[in-house]
């Protein structure tokens, strides 16, 4: 068996490009820090094909996500006080589930499978089936009796995109339009608050799934101290996912169980929370309002906090998205179809990585600077972001990075181990609550 | 005076802001009351009087009935409890999270 080999340690230096450390410097820059990272890193091709997105996706993608995210974990190092324990590239984050599971994209379905490319009367969809009873949503979502894939098709292909995307956002569905917006100015905002020094941070996560756990164990292995917040009646759904994939995410948090409609369990949240330096979560806008908690508020009552936070497609908007789908609203189909000649799913849930990722460094900037601050993240902008600037000559890239990758024989990057003990739902309730 | 709705309808109440959308229906007559008075189709412009004892609907949030046989989603948020057949309708329990997407 070839020995796997880690991004950093590339010898083929013919091969490394400055993607990365421009990323990460432009990263760094837009959070108030001076650019210091130049380390040479793997070329977007061969970081897209050796973190594994090559493979889940079949196709090559002609401008450098790969190595964006690993600039993004570049800029990360640099602000971290302890930086050992971070994984050794970005990139990886991307293939870690894909290659865990062994899954990749099947046709206009996604690698995860729930995910399918739907035709419009006036263009393509991604509609994302996740939940169990997301099927039920369907018949109020196309005003018709449609009870499978086929019967969707042909509902939707007489109805707009336009149409289709406002009524799922209105039910709670997972549509986005495939388009591709202009890269925004900004991949985060903020609020400002009092800021104040805090040494040892204590992360209360609310989250769940994959983009804000994995920022949480990101700064986990940066040296905060994590408490994942779950409910009984609805812990985080990756539980019953891949085992691995799980542990890689949540090892080392500990896991508090709390019922949010349960008014004790709701003022014993409302109290952990006190004791938070950092919150992170990433529900619908409206739902901790309805409960009564208010990131505002929670920043404004003591100098130093701070609250952050992913919505799907900003807080103005209650529409909910998910890994696969939000790629779409990013322009990833797009860009396949200008390729390739075949609009498709890039990668697997890709929004979800990316955006993890950007979650830990816009918390470790801040957390350096003093917090003070709500800081909010819209998945679609920050991995319209992290595309980049598109090439114009789109197919002509995409051939000449896939003869590169066809030379290139290096195992693809080392799998992460988890680091720490997994905990079971509520594990430490004694402990916090 | 009952009606057959499909998936899909929004009904408004007369005497709040409430509105919900039929996410699953029996196929049969159904009266469907929010605040003691029937819902209409669309938007109907008068607010009468709130009818009965009403805790209000929240936006959002799914209601079922007893038997789970019909499903409707609160689109907008009122003052009045919606009911159908006369029997009050209330709010299901969120949606498990998925296990991967």
């Amino acid at each position: 068996m070839k020995p796997e080999k880690s991004c950093a340690a590339s010898s083929e230096t013919a091969l490394q490009t400055e993607h990365a450390a421009q990323y990460a410097n432009g990263l760094l820059t837009d959070l108030g820090f001076s650019p210091n990272v130049e380390t040479l890193a793997d070329h977007p091709a061969l970081s897209y094909r050796r973190s594994g997105l090559l493979k889940t996706t079949g196709l090559m993608l002609p401008f450098p996500l790969a190595s964006h995210i690993d600039g993004a974990l570049m800029a990360l190092k640099t602000l971290a006080s302890t930086a050992e324990k971070l994984p050794n590239c970005g990139s990886l984050l991307l293939g870690e589930r894909a290659r865990l599971r062994e899954t990749v994209r099947d046709g206009r379905f996604c690698a995860g499978g729930y995910g399918r490319l739907i035709e419009t009367k006036d263009g393509l969809i991604a509609l994302n089936l996740v939940r169990e009873d997301d099927w039920d949503l369907i018949p109020a979502w196309l005003e018709d009796y449609a009870q499978n894939w086929d019967d969707i098709e042909r509902f939707s292909a007489e109805k707009d995109a336009d149409y289709l995307v406002e009524r799922a956002a209105e039910i709670g569905l997972a549509v986005a339009k495939d388009e591709m917006p202009p890269k925004p100015e900004s991949w985060f905002s903020i609020q400002s608050f009092t800021q104040a020094k805090c040494s040892n941070p204590l992360i209360v996560d609310l989250s769940g799934l994959w983009a804000g756990p994995l920022a949480s164990s990101l700064l986990s292995l940066a040296g905060a101290r994590v408490i994942k917040v779950e409910s009984p009646t609805r812990p985080d759904g990756m539980r019953g996912g891949h085992q691995g994939f799980y542990s890689l995410l949540n090892a080392g948090k500990d896991c508090v169980a709390l019922n949010f409609r349960d008014a004790d369990d709701l003022e014993k949240l409302k109290g952990l929370l006190e004791k938070a330096d950092i919150v992170i979560e990433a529900s619908r806008p409206r739902a901790l309002r309805q409960l009564g908690i208010r990131a505002e508020d929670f920043v404004a009552r003591q100098p130093g906090k701070i609250w952050a936070r992913l919505t799907a497609y900003g807080q103005a908007e209650n529409r909910i998205g998910f890994g696969d789908d939000i790629g779409i609203s990013a322009g990833l189909a797009s860009i396949m179809g200008q390729a390739h000649g075949e609009p498709c799913f890039v990668g697997d849930a890709i929004a979800d990585p990316v955006n993890g990722v950007h979650l830990a460094l816009a918390i470790q900037a801040y957390l350096k600077k003093g917090g003070g601050v709500v800081i909010d993240l819209t998945m679609r902008d920050v991995l319209r972001c992290a595309m980049g600037d598109i090439p114009q000559d789109c197919a002509a890239i995409a051939r000449e990075w896939q003869d590169l990758v066809d030379q290139d024989n290096m195992p693809l990057y080392q799998m992460r181990e988890p680091g720490g003990e997994v905990k079971l739902l509520g594990a430490d309730n004694e402990v916090w609550v | 005076m009952g009606q057959i709705y499909k998936p899909g309808t929004k009904l408004s109440s007369t005497v709040c802001k409430t509105q919900i959308m039929a996410l699953r229906v029996p196929a049969q007559e159904l009266i469907i009351s929010c605040g003691g008075a029937p819902m209409q189709i669309g938007d109907p412009p008068e607010l009468g009087e709130m009818q009965g004892e009403n805790s209000g609907t929240l936006v959002g949030k799914r209601y079922t009935d007893a038997d789970e046989t019909m499903e409707f989603l609160c689109t907008r948020g009122g003052e009045g409890t919606v009911s159908v057949e006369g029997y009050v309708i209330d709010i299901k329990a969120a949606k498990k999270l998925p296990s991967s997407d």
